[in-house]
């Protein structure tokens, strides 16, 4: 890989000798040092605001921010004038779900969603429904922990106004069919969210191939800042779709009886913007770019085939979601005996292991596969075997003291 | 670091005060949507004593072991007034190891589920 586990300064640290074993990429993902250079010399060297000074230093500024958007848009195939910066997936979704969802979903119309969705792709719809009396949908799973798609058929009717889906599930792992379910739902009229969280830092994404109608992703887990995500929606949609925050930046002319707005993107960007983190997120990118995805892919399904191989091995394993490590992403949930999550997460932390431990924002999954919580371990471009190793190691020293 | 010491895995393995109360005068049920671990407490209060008291639901070592460990400090005890001024720091004393912040609710759930019913 064109890069070394060295241009990651938490890796370098040691903590009683022993390096950092992170397993809990799915939540957030570690910083490289160049990113960390990008935010760094954004405060240093030209920490004006955007799109308002006529001085040197704030045009450099909005000409970064600007360049940091075109970079997003070209990494997941959109224009750059679909690209909304945002706080993270959450508000991207919220935003959605206010402002186009607020405008065009009515009593009794129909949002589909699915039971393996994380609370923000799941609870912004909930409340769309409950506001506008509206009804909602929640599509079932396998035993496989894949989508039941021949019950989106039966959904799907004519009163369906979204699906809202995640492109790869943060427990399960895997990878749903976007593109399918974006033919179908287009047949009946309905729009397609894609919650990308779990896809853009780990695979190759092109929204306009997906054919979805927004998609929502977060830097953070993609090596960016914490505090910039990202909002696309599809040009036609953008056009029509009404502010939701209204404020400095994002508005044409103001008087006192009217305000007329900016054009999407400027118009959902109230306020001056995550100006540092938009920056980093465009360094993000340039290295993941470097790197490749095609390689990311190779490498996380080389750890995941390993993990899953070396898990099963285990007594008392249960490992959730697609047997198969080709149809998964690198994100493995599992139990072990009657251990709780917590329990085990404690005892690795112990070794210097850092894995997720709860029910990780997805309790309507959880009590679909009647448990109260798993332990999960996520990857990135930074982990390699040792590192799942190291985490059976723990987990034979777990069994050893609580079994 | 290890932190489950003999307390913590012999009040895990085994329970004290693991049980239904008959006719219980006090009870309460806190759920902690963090790991999901779910507490309930009965109490039977005589006259300003408290005669009984049981726990269950399921959880994690830290949370099972402080409800065993609480509730047998509570027996010891008896008067509701002084089981009504039982600190957090007198159930880590009981626990006997440090529990990093992460985890404290989990020690501290049968505390708050002991208060709740005794309001």
């Amino acid at each position: 890989m064109p890069f070394t586990l060295n241009d990651f300064p938490i890796l370098r640290k040691k903590t009683a000798g022993k390096r950092l074993i992170y397993l809990d990429s799915a939540a957030t993902s570690l910083k490289p040092q160049k990113i960390i250079d990008a935010v760094d010399s954004y405060y240093r060297e030209y920490s004006a605001n955007v799109h308002r000074g006529i001085y040197e230093i704030s045009e450099r500024a909005s000409r970064e921010y600007e360049k940091a958007r075109a970079k997003v848009a070209r990494f997941v195939g959109a224009k750059t004038q679909e690209i909304v910066f945002v706080r993270n997936t959450t508000e991207a979704i919220n935003l959605v779900a206010y402002s186009w969802g607020d405008a065009n979903v009515g009593k009794a119309d129909r949002i589909i969603t699915s039971i393996m969705e994380h609370h923000s792709n799941f609870v912004p719809w909930q409340e769309l429904a409950l506001r506008k009396k509206a009804e909602i949908k929640y599509l079932d799973i396998t035993d496989d922990g894949q989508l039941k798609l021949d019950q989106l058929d039966k959904l799907l009717t004519s009163k369906t106004k979204l699906v809202a889906i995640s492109h790869i599930s943060n427990v399960l792992g895997t990878i749903n069919p976007v593109e399918k379910i974006c033919n179908m739902a287009h047949k009946v009229g309905a729009l397609v969210l894609v919650d990308g969280a779990q896809a853009v830092p780990h695979r190759c994404v092109d929204v306009k191939r997906i054919g979805c109608d927004f998609y929502a992703f977060s830097g953070h887990k993609m090596l960016g800042p914490t505090g910039i995500g990202v909002l696309w929606v599809k040009e036609e949609l953008a056009k029509n779709l009404k502010p939701h925050f209204f404020g400095g930046g994002m508005i044409g002319e103001v008087s006192i009886q009217r305000t007329s707005f900016d054009d999407f993107p400027r118009s959902f960007e109230a306020g001056t913007p995550h100006i540092a983190g938009a920056i980093g997120l465009g360094a993000a990118v340039s290295y993941l770019e470097e790197i490749g995805l095609r390689t990311v892919v190779r490498h996380e399904q080389m750890l995941t085939k390993y993990t899953l191989e070396e898990l099963n091995k285990l007594k008392g394993i249960k490992v959730y979601g697609p047997a198969s490590f080709t149809e998964r992403s690198g994100i493995v949930s599992f139990t072990l005996d009657e251990i709780h999550p917590h329990d085990l997460a404690t005892i690795l932390d112990g070794d210097g292991i850092a894995i997720r431990a709860g029910h990780h924002c997805c309790m309507p999954l959880h009590k679909r596969l009647g448990i109260n919580a798993t332990a999960r371990a996520s990857f990135y471009i930074y982990n390699n075997k040792e590192d799942i190793d190291k985490l059976i190691e723990g987990l034979n020293k777990a069994r050893k003291i609580l079994v | 670091m290890n932190i489950y010491g003999e307390i913590l895995i012999e009040n895990w393995r085994n329970p004290k005060n693991y049980k239904k109360v008959s006719k219980p005068t006090h009870s309460a049920e806190v759920y902690n949507p963090l790991c999901g671990d779910k507490i309930k407490i009965e109490v039977k209060i005589r006259s300003d004593e408290i005669v009984d008291i049981g726990f269950r639901g399921g959880g994690c070592i830290i949370s099972q072991a402080a409800a065993s460990l609480l509730t047998q400090e509570v027996r010891k005890l008896k008067n509701v007034k002084r089981v009504k001024n039982l600190t957090e720091r007198k159930v880590f004393e009981l626990i006997g190891t440090e529990i990093r912040t992460a985890r404290r609710k989990c020690a501290l759930l049968p505390l708050e589920v002991l208060r709740k019913a005794l309001k």
